[in-house]
């Protein structure tokens, strides 16, 4: 039944394949042994004949306790053998050094995604410059935000390199679905998470969201681009030079308030609410 | 079948259906008041600066008197019980009366306040503050009018033919039932206006 | 005792079988069968409307954008497009609307307030219910919800549209059905906490003489259970639905943080400073035990079947009871199970785990006497022993894909995705709903006075077993693939192509298992009228409603009760026959064995050996 899992490329997601594995093989063979005592009563014991008595017995305490203590120890040690795992994904003091530093927003129905340019720095952000065309709420005045470049819908990494994401939301709660890396965080609006992973693989993979977030909820999808690091570093002086362009024109300048760097292919128009 | 005693008159723990049934529902209503609670708390050490900045906005002399009037009403109400316990009609219609009055007092002191705020501008949208200050006592307020109606209709029963000492139990239940209502109230006046 | 006096005038007031009107018998009634039956027939109407949902829901998701067939064209506009295709924004509706019928106006009800209203009064030997004026108003605040939360499908927007969960921001900016719902939730919500009270007030005052607690049966026992989370979980679903009306309805902010920017609606007049996952641990710290409100009262009459068709007493009757009582206990603290990947501090993650594992141990410990009950049993395979048998063995599916969810790190893959909608459906219609049939049937005679069909029960069970599990089984397989739940289309995804051909399976199943319902309606419709008259005791069973006539008249009983030991005794060594009811006095079953031994001798004198 694993066969169905899809291919796994992530580090940490083959702690997490092993312990379903584990898991797997452990409640099969519980549910073989239930279900093999059960169907043998059932067809032992049977009534046949009318007026035959069944054992007149009320139980036992030894039995009683020692299938309390199994099942207790079992559980006990999948937790703590779970909880290793659980800590090397989840705790943020367990996360290995980016390489790759990504911001990531949900908005209703689509994803953005933020770099933080050639300075390799992320510009302010305040949630009260947030808008459906800043998502990021980046601040307009920060210097170090003129170079941050965002898409929608595709995401571009590096392989074999730690990407640490960034997670939010401006609207409702999504959830950033990696399935062939194992992730999957929810995106609260109003609160930062960081989630972090890398793939071991080049390729182009399928983003999700995981959360109902309306009923465009399954529209919400977008694309990981694993790149090897020669074309992630090509793709990025090519996204720098159009960004640069896009900076040096001027019409871009006297917009103030519109987000800098609108500069994906697929990002479809998003007209300004104020 | 009518020869059967009723089941009715079984009492297995010793108390009486109303009031065993009482306590439950009112361990159901600590439940209810502890999610305003909880919420509040989250709420507060998330946006302690506006939390506090609000809380002085309320008025606590106010809040104070009202504080006053319901516990007079809790006290009021036990002894209605007692004099219905030991069959005084006319001291049992006095303290229900005085009961139903001071809980009056406190809706009317309470919608004063309300009325104050709406007079400021403030209402359960302004802010996080006044979203759970209202709710909160805007729930406890239903509950004063939950536990009037009763009183009200127990009143005009007695005034009229007098209320049936026997039916004292259910008077006792009313009474935990008010003095929960009295609590709650203990417990949200320093959480709203004291503790900032 | 004047005041007991009183009472007992205000409880035979409740509704006399002798001259009262048509209403008061049959709609504002208040004697607890006739209270049981109205809740019975509303769930099982609930059923039929949430399992329409379902198959529209299934139409869907095998055949995106196609038509439905037969009826598509003649659904309103609002809910199909121009083809008779279901559309996203009702496909949100029905999943929502599925989940909230499913659990809140079905399993519930038929666990809760029907077998509760039904057993405990007969169970325990008494007349009514402590408070037969609230049951009845406990009762009518079910419809009501009902047709409020219903009627949001004819508001602007269409129903509550935010999954039964209702996580907010998305349910605190919803439309006018989103707003009904939450109504219709706290009403619901209402009557339960009147049906606890009621319940735990009977239970421990309203007991047959002799009757201690440990003499219970395990019914009795579930529901009192059941009925103590009740009343202290749902007051803070209450207080919590309280809150997000006041975001959804007067824009307040208590789940929903500053500058959310929603195309839909102005939020400029919300202040900020709310916390989404607030909702979140409020409402699973009601929901999580919710789930236990629906399996509990099922453990209960599982185990009073299995015991009394194996003939055998309960397996470690005690160890079962504190078992119920440790899941209750338990059941508080595991909320966070359903948060593990929704944003709260993971350290909570490794607590949540830790106690969610732990909780599977005193349900191992149920499956494990369930076992033992059956272990040199002589079983009899009726349709309420099918049911339960199956009750079981679905049960431990569904329970152990639990544990696959409750480890953290798994859970990061199939949360949200079908695997979670497969553990849904084992638990709560391999659970529950199994155990709802098996005590429908059990009890069928006892409030109908007539027997049903075995025949069509059995063929309804087959039917069922089978399209059950060819239905929801490959669900998990769907999860393990990835397929994320409450998706309109799942073909969107190019990983989740490969399945569709999975999706069409689960659907043709889903739809015998939705038609072979209608063999249970006409089963138990056709039986209440017409079929053979039920003795008093058809089961041979311990337990006291079956020393009252079939159906019992108002009042229950036509004998004064005693109750001299445990439910269980079958088979006991002491009887002549292979049952003991709970009434027999220790005088009287030596009375009997006197009787048996002479009637035994006679005959040795009759026919001497040759
Ligand atoms: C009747 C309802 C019911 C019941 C009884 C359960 C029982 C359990 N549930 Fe389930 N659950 C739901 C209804 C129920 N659940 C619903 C409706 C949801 C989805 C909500 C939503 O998001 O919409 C859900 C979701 C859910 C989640 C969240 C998943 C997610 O969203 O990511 C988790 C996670 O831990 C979980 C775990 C468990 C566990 C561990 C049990 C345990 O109690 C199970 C214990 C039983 C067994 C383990 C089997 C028997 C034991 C044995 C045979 C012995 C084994 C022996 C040895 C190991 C030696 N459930
Ligand atoms: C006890 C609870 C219960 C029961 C019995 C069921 C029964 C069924 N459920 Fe449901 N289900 C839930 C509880 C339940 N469900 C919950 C809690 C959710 C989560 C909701 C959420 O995500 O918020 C869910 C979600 C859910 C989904 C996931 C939706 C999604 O995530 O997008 C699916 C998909 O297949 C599904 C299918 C079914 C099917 C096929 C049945 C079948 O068993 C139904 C069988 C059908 C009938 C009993 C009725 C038959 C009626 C007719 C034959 C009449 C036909 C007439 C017309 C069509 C006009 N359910
Ligand atoms: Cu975003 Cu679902
Ligand atoms: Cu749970």
């Amino acid at each position: 039944m694993l066969d169905w899992l899809p291919e796994n490329v992530s580090i940490f997601g083959e702690g997490v394949d092993h312990l379903f594995t584990l898991i797997y093989y452990i409640t099969v063979a519980i549910f073989i042994l239930v279900n093999v005592i059960y169907v043998a009563f059932i067809i032992r014991y049977r009534r046949k004949r009318k007026g035959e008595r069944a054992y007149h017995y009320h139980g036992n305490n030894l039995l009683e306790f020692s299938w309390t203590a199994l099942p207790f120890v079992l559980f006990l040690f999948l937790a703590f053998y779970s909880d290793g795992i659980w800590e090397d994904i989840k705790y943020s003091d367990r996360t290995p050094n980016p390489d790759l530093v990504v911001e990531v927003m949900g908005q209703t129905y689509m994803w953005h995604f933020r770099y933080p340019g050639s300075d390799g720095i992320f510009g302010r952000r305040d949630a009260k410059f947030m808008g459906t065309t800043n998502p990021f709420g980046i601040d307009p005045d920060d210097p170090n935000g003129k170079d941050d470049y965002t898409t929608i819908n595709s995401m571009t990494i590096p392989v074999n390199k730690t990407v640490l994401v960034h997670l939010s939301s401006m609207d409702v709660i999504h959830s950033f679905f990696l399935p062939n890396m194992r992730v999957k965080q929810d995106a609260v609006p109003g609160q930062w998470v960081d989630v972090w992973f890398n793939s071991m693989k080049t390729g182009k993979y399928e983003i999700a969201c995981a959360e109902l977030c309306g009923s465009g909820h399954y529209l919400m999808r977008a694309v990981l681009d694993v790149k090897s690091q020669s074309a992630f570093d090509g793709w990025i002086d090519e996204q720098y030079g159009s960004q640069l362009a896009a900076l040096s024109a001027p019409a871009a300048a006297s917009a103030p308030n519109a987000d800098a760097s609108q500069n994906d292919q697929s990002a479809p128009a998003v007209s300004p609410t104020h | 079948m009518s020869t059967l005693a009723t089941t009715h008159t079984r009492f297995g723990t010793g108390i009486y259906h109303g009031k065993l049934g009482m306590w439950v529902f009112l361990a159901s209503e600590i439940m209810f008041f502890s999610g305003f609670f909880g919420a509040f708390i989250v709420l507060r050490n998330l946006n302690i600066e506006v939390f506090t900045a609000s809380a002085h906005m309320l008025d606590k002399t106010v809040a104070t008197v009202n504080t006053a009037v319901l516990i007079t009403s809790s006290l009021t109400m036990a002894l209605a019980h007692l004099a219905l316990e030991r069959g005084e009609q006319g001291k049992f219609r006095l303290f229900l009366f005085i009961t139903i009055l001071c809980a009056f007092g406190f809706l009317g002191i309470k919608s004063f306040e309300y009325a104050t705020k709406f007079g400021h501008h403030i209402y359960p949208w302004t802010n996080t503050f006044f979203a759970t200050y209202f709710t909160m006592t805007g729930f406890h307020a239903l509950h004063v009018i939950g536990g009037l109606i009763p009183m009200i209709w127990m009143l005009g029963k007695s005034l009229v033919k007098g209320y049936p000492q026997e039916m004292h139990h259910r008077v006792e239940a009313l009474g935990l039932y008010w003095h929960f209502v009295d609590l709650v109230w203990i417990f949200l006046f320093p959480t709203l206006y004291l503790i900032f | 005792m004047e005041a007991v006096l009183s009472q007992e005038k205000h409880a035979h007031a409740g509704g006399h079988a002798h001259g009262e009107s048509f209403i008061r018998h049959y709609i504002f009634s208040t004697d607890h069968k006739m209270i049981a039956k109205q809740f019975m027939f509303t769930a099982i109407f609930f059923l039929f409307i949430g399992g329409a949902f379902a198959l529209f829901i299934r139409w869907q998701l095998a055949y995106p954008g196609q038509p439905i067939p037969l009826i598509g064209q003649l659904l309103p506009s609002t809910w199909v497009n121009a083809q008779g295709a279901v559309t996203a924004e009702w496909y949100t509706q029905l999943l929502t609307m599925h989940g909230t019928i499913m659990i809140f106006a079905v399993i519930i009800p038929l666990l809760v307030g029907t077998f509760g209203n039904f057993a405990i009064p007969l169970m325990i030997g008494a007349d009514d219910m402590a408070f037969p004026f609230l049951n009845m108003v406990s009762f009518w605040l079910f419809p009501l919800a009902g047709v409020i939360m219903m009627s949001g499908f004819l508001m602007e927007g269409g129903s509550a549209a935010a999954g039964w969960t209702g996580y907010p921001p998305l349910s605190a900016i919803a439309s006018t059905g989103q707003t009904l719902w939450i109504v219709a939730l706290f009403l619901i919500g209402f009557s339960s906490i009147l049906g606890g009270v009621n319940y735990i007030t009977t239970i421990l005052n309203m007991r047959a003489p002799g009757m201690k607690m440990f003499d219970m049966p395990m019914t009795v026992w579930a529901v009192f259970i059941t009925a103590i989370i009740i009343t202290i979980g749902t007051p803070v679903l209450a207080a919590a639905l309280s809150m997000l009306f006041m975001d959804n309805f007067l824009s307040t902010s208590f789940f929903v943080p500053a500058h959310l920017t929603v195309a839909t609606r102005d939020m400029s007049r919300t202040a900020g400073g709310g916390q989404p996952l607030l909702w979140q641990h409020l409402f699973w710290f009601y929901s999580h035990p919710a789930v236990y409100i629906m399996i509990l009262p099922g453990m209960g009459v599982v185990s009073d079947v299995l015991s009394t068709f194996s003939r055998k007493p309960l397996y470690g009757y005690k160890a079962m009871v504190y078992a119920i009582i440790a899941i209750a206990f338990l059941g508080i603290i595991v909320w966070g199970h359903h948060m593990f990947q929704s944003g709260m501090n993971p350290l909570l993650g490794t607590t949540f785990m830790v106690s969610t594992m732990v909780i599977a141990v005193p349900s191992a410990i149920k499956t494990f006497n369930w076992l033992g009950t059956m272990w040199r049993g002589k079983m009899e395979f009726t349709t309420p022993m099918l049911n339960a048998v199956a009750f079981v063995s679905m049960f431990v599916i569904g329970g152990l894909s639990g544990i696959f969810m409750a480890s953290t790190p798994v859970d990061v893959f199939i949360h949200d995705t079908y695997f979670i909608v497969g553990h849904i459906h084992y638990v709560l219609f391999g659970g529950s709903l199994f155990a709802i049939f098996a005590g429908l049937h059990y009890w069928f005679p006892k409030m109908s006075g007539r027997m049903y069909d075995e025949r069509l029960g059995k063929l309804h069970f087959w039917i069922t077993f089978i399209s059950f599990n060819a239905t929801f089984f490959p669900m998990h397989i769907l999860g393990i693939g990835g397929m994320m739940r409450r998706i309109y289309d799942p073909t969107v995804y190019d990983f989740l192509k490969p399945f569709q051909p999975m999706n069409e399976f689960i659907t043709i199943s889903a739809i015998v298992l939705g038609f072979a319902q209608f063999i249970l309606v006409y089963n138990l419709a056709h039986s209440w009228f017409y079929g053979k008259k039920a003795k008093r005791n058809p089961w041979r069973a311990n337990t006291l409603e079956w020393q009252a006539p079939s159906p019992p008249p108002h009042g229950n009983f036509d004998t004064e009760l005693r109750v001299y030991r445990g439910p269980y005794e079958y088979s006991s060594p002491e009887s002549v026959q292979d049952y003991l009811p709970q009434t027999v006095s220790p005088e009287e079953l030596l009375a009997q064995r006197q009787r048996h031994e002479e009637r035994l001798a006679q005959q040795e004198h009759a026919q001497p050996v040759a």
